[in-house]
């Protein structure tokens, strides 16, 4: 069976964790719990008709970009850029670790993932920052962990492209 | 390394086999598992199948092989639940793709437990201290939102409170007017030169200066005591003339000065020059003057 490692990036707090977590075992906490180092989990899904089981690297957030440790990114076939609506420099965080992340894996698919579309009301994030990376042909999608919105969608879009490549 | 006497190397290698629990991977050029040893299970390696490629055996291997260089993960979290520091290193020197690649485990998990803990407070700090900044924000702007009621408030008892004064300062003003009008109007009366007098509509005579009663015979006792009506004071002939004199009160407020019969008290009669006008707001109560033509002969 075809493996690929996927991996989770963003700034801390922002529901990486979660989202592998509602991915994989359809569940939800609200308790905020900081992943230390890196946690793998797998989920096998189909894409057509190929089996493709994805390993999915929980990596834990630095507050920083330059402190994300590349030695996690090696072999990562994609990756998760994950930002939180309520937070608009998590989103800034994000795109400094993008470029990080293409130092160390090359033009490996992404998706940028604006988590806690649940809290859209507390949102600090507006539309045209969103509408300007999309100008860039970044993939888009607003997600969230609690209410499970747009989340299976946004790992098999990025399943999808890696196979593509 | 090489600095330190062998018995210090061969100290530390001993210490750190003994506390720091560690396992190791032996994988082929082709990527497949060749040997594995340690305190591999306690790490959760377990089933582990010789000449199967060690990715699909140990996860977090996927993609890692073949080394080019030597590759540190910290922290990864096992399928035990443990914590390990992995060390990936090749054997010798030979070509990529083609040597012997060695994984080797550490036990990190109290480190990284530590290091959990602190970070967790950390961030939980974080999130408080930017719950206190929009706490900070709201009550910033609830403040700025009150002063600005204050402020709106202020102008307007200000506003009023300039309207009070004016209000004030105009009502002195009429009464004092009113008080000179009364005064005036008093010396008038109290001068005698002339009689007058007030009564309403239902014929009470309520008030008259000595010029009046000297004319109709009357005492001041006599006005205290109500005993001057204008029904005694008046002739049935002159009726009609008052009714004339009142129609032309309602229309105008006074009427003609005219020549009217009263009744003395002793009975007699005296013809006097009267005149009358409504109090201004009042539509019954009503000042009089007379003259006795008689005087003035």
């Amino acid at each position: 069976m075809i493996q690929k490692k996927i991996c989770m990036l963003g700034t801390f707090a922002v529901g990486k964790t979660s989202l592998v977590r509602r991915f994989v075992e359809s569940i939800y906490s609200d308790k905020y719990h900081t992943t230390v180092g890196v946690k793998i989990d797998k989920k096998t899904v189909k894409v057509g008709n190929e089996e493709v089981m994805l390993l999915l690297w929980d990596i834990q957030g630095e507050e920083k970009a330059q402190d994300l440790r590349k030695s996690y990114l090696r072999g990562a076939a994609g990756y998760l850029l994950v930002a939180d609506g309520t937070r608009r420099d998590t989103l800034y965080t994000a795109l400094t670790i993008q470029t990080r992340a293409q130092d160390t894996v090359g033009a490996a698919p992404f998706i940028l993932l604006i988590n806690k579309s649940d809290l859209v009301d507390q949102w600090q994030l507006e539309e045209r920052e969103l509408d300007a990376l999309a100008d860039r042909g970044w993939h888009v999608i607003k997600t969230s962990a609690k209410s499970g919105t747009s989340v299976e969608e946004a790992f098999l879009s990025l399943a999808k492209r890696m196979l593509e490549v | 390394m090489s600095e330190l006497p062998t018995a210090i190397r061969d100290f530390i290698l001993t210490v750190t086999a003994d506390t720091r629990l560690p396992a190791y991977l032996r994988v082929d050029g082709a990527g497949r598992l060749t040997d594995w040893g340690g305190e591999a299970e306690t790490y959760g390696l377990v089933n582990l199948q010789k000449g199967v490629d060690v990715g699909e055996q140990v996860f977090f291997l996927a993609g890692l092989l073949p080394l080019e260089n030597s590759v540190f993960l910290p922290d990864v979290k096992t399928d035990s639940g443990m914590y390990a520091d992995a060390y990936l290193f090749r054997d010798g020197d030979r070509k990529i793709g083609d040597e012997t690649a060695w994984v080797l485990l550490l036990d990190a998990t109290a480190n990284a437990s530590k290091r959990q803990r602190m970070q967790q407070r950390a961030y939980d700090l974080t999130f408080q201290v930017s719950d206190l900044e929009r706490e900070g924000d709201a009550l910033y702007q609830a403040k700025e939102e009150l002063e600005a009621r204050v402020r709106e408030r202020t102008a307007e008892l200000s506003k009023a409170n300039e309207q009070l004064r004016q209000e004030l300062a105009e009502r002195r003003r009429i009464e004092a007017a009113l008080r000179e009008s009364e005064s005036r109007f008093r010396r008038l009366s109290e001068s005698n030169l002339i009689g007058i007098m007030f009564w309403d509509l239902r014929g009470r005579i309520t008030e008259a200066n000595d010029a009046f009663l000297d004319m109709l015979g009357y005492t001041r006792a006599d006005l205290a005591a109500g005993k001057i009506h204008w029904e005694q004071v008046t002739r049935s002939e002159a009726r009609s003339l008052d009714e004339k004199a009142f129609a032309e009160m309602s229309a105008n407020g006074a009427c003609t000065p005219f020549k009217r019969q009263f009744v003395r008290k002793d009975g007699s009669r005296v013809d006097l020059f009267f005149g009358a006008a409504l109090l201004e707001g009042s539509t019954n109560k009503i000042v009089c003057f007379a003259l006795d033509p008689s005087k003035y002969k």
